[in-house]
């Protein structure tokens, strides 16, 4: 019995510890804005921005373009430099704004979609919140080098066209790797997003040993995709792997009961 | 101890009986109704105030001649910490080209610098060893979405740049901001 209470009061102090501790940051929500709406209209959508600590920060918001390399990295541009850029379409009605200690800030973002916009095509560009350095940032050091580090959010900000619903991704090629110089082996699984809507997909890969019977089920991978763009990915296998397996690839899409599955087979 | 034990046992089954006790006053003076509980959840991602990369300073000292010919780091721990609902990447990037000094005119570039995210957190990812710029370069990629994930980072000046480019430089403190961005995946 008394180690019973011991753990209910143990339980109930470790959840108090945790919730007061997970609202001592700064967090913004949601990551993602999709915006959708006819060309010539103008829509609005909030971003919240908790600041949990017991620091004052300051924010400067600012926007660039971006897209994705094929092996899921993102790469930055400065605003109007890509073809499928929303940067100048996006706008917040101030540029810096204050975060109080134990403070939260709804921050309206506003997208005027060109009259002109493509009626099929999505555009994208990335809303960043960067922490201004403040004065009393100075560093205490005689001589040498010092870094002082700062932090910000990025918030991805997609224009969707009314009409664009369909979600899609095409299964292109699934091949094993080469053996690595560690002895590491993969399977390599390249997908184009052939929809008109950003996809989230989850690929998974499962391996049966056409011998013993044994399966194999990897941990499904993750991914984003605008329409129109490939993306390579790479499941890692299992050290040691060896023998005659069969191969399935299931795409799992968000938004959608539909499933793209890819058979291979595979000797290790 | 007992006596806490026992107060803690009393206004436990204070509650468990009360609720009963409630429930059975619903059901018998009216109709049972229903009440829906929703759930809703949003997308976040936050870094938190423990992290030093919040305003916190990593500092190099060059003061004797045996520090212009070694080899200097400065590994620290929980440098990050994110919460996300979403896998994540972390970039970094210096504000500025160079370290500078507001005295002089002296600057150093901030390609001295290494950046390596190091295991030892509890960030999942592919950790990435970068030389700073003031472009976007991926430290962390692909991490997985968590709460409080941590990440240890590693700052060095090899010997030879701190005797090629340190060496001959005005005395005084260099400084630059250095600028860490989480996005969801």
């Amino acid at each position: 019995m008394y180690n019973y209470f011991k753990f209910v009061l143990t339980f109930i102090f470790i959840q108090g510890f945790a919730l007061v501790g997970f609202s001592q940051g700064v967090s913004m929500s949601p990551t993602r804005l999709f915006f959708t709406g006819n060309p010539g209209e103008t829509v609005t959508q909030n971003v919240v921005i908790h600041n949990g600590s017991a620091n004052d920060y300051i924010f400067n918001i600012n926007v660039k373009d971006w897209n994705r390399e094929e092996d899921g990295t993102k790469v930055y541009f400065e605003p109007g430099i890509l073809k499928q850029t929303n940067s100048a379409w996006i706008s917040t009605l101030e540029k810096n704004i204050n975060l109080p200690a134990k403070s939260t800030q709804e921050v309206l973002v506003t997208m005027k979609i060109p009259a002109n916009a493509s009626t099929v095509e999505m555009t994208n560009s990335m809303l960043f919140f960067t922490q201004i350095g403040k004065q009393k940032d100075e560093l205490k050091l005689d001589k040498g080098i010092g870094i002082i580090a700062l932090f910000e959010f990025g918030l991805h900000v997609y224009y969707t066209p009314a009409a664009s619903n369909s979600v899609s991704v095409d299964i292109i090629s699934i091949e094993a790797t080469p053996k690595q110089v560690d002895n590491s082996q993969a399977v390599a699984i390249r997908l184009f997003n052939d929809g008109s809507v950003v996809n989230d997909a989850a690929v998974e890969l499962e391996l049966t040993n056409m011998d013993s019977g044994e399966e194999i089920k990897l941990t499904p991978i993750n991914l984003s995709m605008m329409p129109g763009t490939y993306q390579n990915i790479t499941h890692k296998l299992p050290e040691n792997i060896k023998g005659k397996y069969a191969g399935v690839i299931i795409v799992k899409m968000a938004g959608s009961n539909d499933l793209r599955v890819g058979e291979k087979s595979f000797e290790f | 101890m007992k006596k806490q034990i026992v107060i803690a046992a009393l206004a436990l089954g204070a509650f468990v009986f009360g609720t009963t006790n409630a429930q059975a006053q619903t059901g018998t003076s009216s109709t049972p109704v229903s009440t829906a509980v929703n759930i809703i959840l949003s997308d976040v991602i936050s870094i938190d105030a423990g992290s030093v990369a919040t305003g916190g300073f990593v500092n190099f000292n060059y003061s004797t001649t045996a520090d212009y010919n070694t080899a200097k780091n400065e590994t620290v721990a929980n440098s990050l910490k994110i919460t996300s609902s979403r896998n994540f990447d972390v970039k970094v990037k210096a504000e500025g080209a160079n370290f500078v000094n507001p005295t002089h005119s002296d600057v150093i570039p901030v390609d001295v610098l290494q950046v390596k995210a190091v295991t030892g957190g509890t960030m999942v990812g592919t950790l990435n060893d970068i030389t700073l710029s003031t472009a976007d370069q991926i430290l962390v990629s692909d991490a997985t979405l968590g709460a409080e994930r941590t990440l240890d980072i590693d700052y060095s000046i090899s010997a030879t740049k701190a005797k090629t480019v340190l060496l001959g430089k005005a005395p005084g403190t260099y400084t630059q901001n250095v600028t860490y961005t989480a996005t969801a995946q």
